[in-house]
């Protein structure tokens, strides 16, 4: 009797293999006019000017800081939103005049070195933001900030600490707060850090809505680390109606959310929850697992969007690669092991991101893949990096235990 | 008056104190006559001379009656509000009743009693009318949402001017400039800066307007040389931090920050030497170069000292770079109930409301500056609070 999940086994690999691009696909050609390839929006981000009226007058006057700075701000924060690079284009284009020049003005140094952070081009992202901090001007402190987020990301919390301490007397307390939670929370700190960020959440209820969703962020990944999951869905909830009110996309924090209710089991509610965001990537595969979930009791609907959406992937994934972008190295990885259940695949994808973020969560993956593909050699610098920064983390552990098992062939 | 003139009629006063020292008539014409090259000059030595001769004036005799004048007009000069307040009440009498009306209506406007001010300003209008109660007028109207009709009572101003202060006939262009470039009309400011210049060449307060409409206007050059005239002239830390940020966007970035130094050094002592006359100058430098919890204090100070909508809006801009979004937005709010109303309040407004994720509200300001200044998002940019540029990416 074929029960559970191998009772849909077959039909899900039909499912996936299906959408497997056995070679080159041919380039799209629309069959008439009337075929609408894509509705071109007007963004526009509330209190601005349009994207549109901000490019006119970049394009009058282009070698103009502010008007460039503008226009390339609203760009990156729709690309941020959308996941959508071409606006990460945009904003470089914005900043061509000072691209290349070593000594450009530091406000365009830093948006310079958030777009190659961006696409995770670290070197010259360090380059700008080690210019900004040791020329002592204002832009130093976001440029801390930035960097200890990228040291964050890197899984090098001692690195980020310097730079947490160092900007705090110049960020709102909030920023500061989060920041050192998200450090010490990788120093194997994490209930102390939640504590501490908890209190300056209470004391910030008016911080900028960017600056919420981070610390909403951070807060939800502390709890999930020391296994209380009740507190975290409150971080993750609050996170979402802020996000909501604000009338804002914040992709990292719907994808962890969506991350932690399939863990829950709940694939339902991530299914409405990112329904309403078809195009930003990391979100369709969340939607996609989401559907390939319900799949499996039935749900033709849900098989068809799987299908539908497993193909999209597919093919924005492989444009990733072949325009070198690295920008969502976990997802593929995530997207081959759940989706299309390759493991090598996978596994290949979280080697490569490992070597540029390094975070519990990219850990535990690395973990799992190195398992499903019975490599569990190819996971052992992430012991390493579990020893080195004394990060503790119940879900990691739990895999950790799992990987040593297979590894020790016990 | 020119410098040349300020500085003749200021020495033979001085000469005419050392003959006649307990001559308190004497003593206040003099310290009238500081303060007013002061204003001239934008350096505040003429206020220490001025507070040192009312100290030795006191000695020899002088009484707070015979010296309320002074007293009240360098108290108000150097934004000591309550204290000016106070000279004026012990002029019961020895004042000319229009002057002592128009500086009490001006201490209430900057106190932030819009309708003590007003009615101050209309009753001297309707008494006298004279060109510089047209010109108060004009001041009340253009921060409380009408700037057509303060146009129109500056152009009054101006016309009912007969004297031949060229000092009077540059300033009165010099204000109507300004209200023009606070109604997006960039061009019309720029052509009346130059009449100003034209009457009063070389004056440093036309000068540096001219440099920002080039700057506006993407003349980086023109604004750049501008400027740097006026710091070799006269040395004043605000066209410092106008020349640092000019720097800042070329292709030398690094030369910016010696002149922040600089101008920074210069802040401080003034804070040290006149507090309350220096808080709202420096905290334009500390706003966007110093630490956001210094530049808070600063405002929190400079709005308690002049708790009009100005230093209002200043203190929101600080409350905003320091992550106190909420705080900023509510003291915006209590600046709109409050009867201000101008552009700079409305983008001022729209930048914190969006950053609080607040999108219809701040449209609807956004739309409101726009209607006032069609430049208005882009004059009246505040300084962002330090956070990653992309912090949700992550």
């Amino acid at each position: 009797m074929v029960t559970g999940l191998g009772r849909w086994l077959p039909v899900l690999l039909g499912l996936v293999s299906a959408t497997l691009p056995s070679r080159a696909e041919p380039p799209y050609t629309p069959r008439n006019d009337a075929v609408v390839v894509e509705t071109v929006r007007q963004p526009r981000l509330p209190g601005m000017a349009s994207l549109g009226e901000l490019r006119a007058r970049w394009a009058a006057q282009p070698k103009l800081v502010p008007a460039a700075l503008a226009y390339a701000r609203a760009a990156a924060e729709l690309s941020r939103r959308d996941e959508d690079p071409r606006y990460l284009g945009y904003a470089q284009a914005a900043l061509a005049p000072w691209w290349d020049r070593p000594e450009a003005p530091p406000e365009v140094l830093l948006l310079r070195a958030s777009l190659h952070l961006a696409r995770m081009d670290y070197a010259p992202a360090e380059r700008d933001l080690q210019a900004l901090i040791a020329a002592g001007v204002p832009e130093g402190h976001a440029a801390r900030i930035t960097r200890a987020l990228l040291r964050l990301s890197q899984g090098d919390p001692a690195a980020a600490a310097a730079d947490c301490d160092a900007a705090a007397a110049h960020v709102g307390a909030l920023t500061a707060a989060s920041c050192m939670a998200a450090v010490r929370g990788l120093q194997g700190a994490a209930a102390d850090a939640l504590d501490a960020l908890e209190i300056a959440l209470q004391l910030s209820a008016d911080a900028p809505w960017s600056v919420e969703l981070w610390a909403r962020s951070v807060a939800a990944e502390l709890a999930l680390r020391i296994g209380q999951t009740a507190r975290a869905q409150r971080h993750f909830e609050a996170g979402l109606n802020r996000m909501r009110a604000a009338d804002t996309t914040d992709p990292g924090i719907l994808a962890a959310y969506a991350d932690f209710l399939l863990h829950q089991g709940d694939a339902e509610q991530v299914r409405d929850m990112l329904t309403p965001y078809p195009r930003q990537d990391s979100l369709l595969l969340r939607l996609t697992l989401a559907e390939l979930s319900i799949a499996r009791n039935g749900d033709a609907a849900a098989a068809a969007g799987a299908t539908q959406h497993t193909r999209h992937l597919t093919l924005r994934f492989a444009e990733m690669r072949q325009r070198g972008d690295r920008s969502h190295l976990r997802d593929q990885a995530l997207f081959e092991l759940d989706v299309r259940r390759d493991p090598s695949a996978a596994l290949a994808r979280m080697t490569e991101s490992w070597a540029y973020q390094r975070d519990p969560v990219d850990a535990r993956l690395l973990l799992r893949a190195a398992r499903a593909a019975r490599q569990p050699d190819a996971a052992i610098a992430v012991n390493a990096w579990i020893v080195g920064t004394g990060v503790r983390d119940q879900r990691l552990a739990a895999e950790q235990a799992a990987w040593r098992q297979q590894a020790t062939g016990r | 008056m020119h410098r040349a003139d300020a500085d003749r009629a200021v020495d033979a006063a001085l000469r005419q104190i050392d003959a006649q020292p307990d001559n308190m008539i004497q003593v206040q014409q003099t310290v009238l006559l500081l303060i007013e090259r002061a204003r001239l000059t934008g350096t505040p030595d003429d206020y220490l001379r001025a507070r040192q001769l009312l100290v030795r004036a006191t000695s020899n005799g002088g009484t707070p009656a015979s010296l309320c004048e002074a007293h009240a007009r360098l108290n108000f000069a150097l934004h000591r509000l309550p204290q000016a307040s106070a000279a004026l009440t012990t002029c019961n009498g020895l004042m000319d009743p229009a002057e002592a009306g128009a500086l009490a209506a001006d201490i209430a406007f900057y106190s932030g009693r819009y309708t003590q001010a007003k009615a101050g300003y209309l009753a001297l209008l309707n008494h006298s009318g004279s060109s510089s109660q047209h010109i108060r007028m004009a001041f009340y109207r253009w921060k409380t949402g009408a700037p057509a009709e303060a146009a129109a009572l500056l152009e009054a101003a101006e016309s009912r001017y007969h004297g031949g202060s060229a000092t009077t006939m540059a300033w009165l262009k010099l204000q109507r400039g300004l209200l023009a470039w606070e109604r997006g009309r960039l061009d019309e400011a720029l052509a009346l800066y130059q009449l100003a210049a034209d009457a009063m060449p070389g004056w440093w307060l036309v000068d540096e307007q001219i440099a920002e409409v080039f700057r506006i206007q993407g003349d980086n050059d023109g604004a750049r040389e501008r400027l740097q005239r006026l710091v070799e002239r006269n040395g004043r830390p605000e066209h410092m931090d106008e020349l640092a940020r000019l720097l800042r966007e070329g292709p030398t970035p690094d030369a910016a920050q010696p002149w922040i130094k600089r101008a920074q050094a210069i802040y401080r002592t003034r804070l040290a030497d006149f507090p309350e006359a220096a808080i709202g100058h420096a905290l334009d430098h500390f706003l966007q170069f110093g630490t956001p919890s210094e530049a808070l204090a600063l405002a929190r100070r400079n709005a308690e000292l002049r708790p009009y909508g100005d230093a209002q809006i200043m203190l929101a801009a600080a409350l905003f770079r320091a992550g106190q979004a909420g705080e900023a937005a509510s003291r915006i709010r209590q600046v709109q109930d409050s009867g201000w109303e101008t552009a700079q309040l409305h983008a001022v407004a729209a930048q914190i409301l969006a950053a609080l994720g607040q999108g219809p509200a701040a449209d609807a300001q956004r739309a409101l500056a726009l209607m006032m200044n069609p430049q208005a998002m882009r004059l009246y940019l505040i300084p962002q609070p330090a956070q990653p540029e992309l912090v949700s990416m992550w």
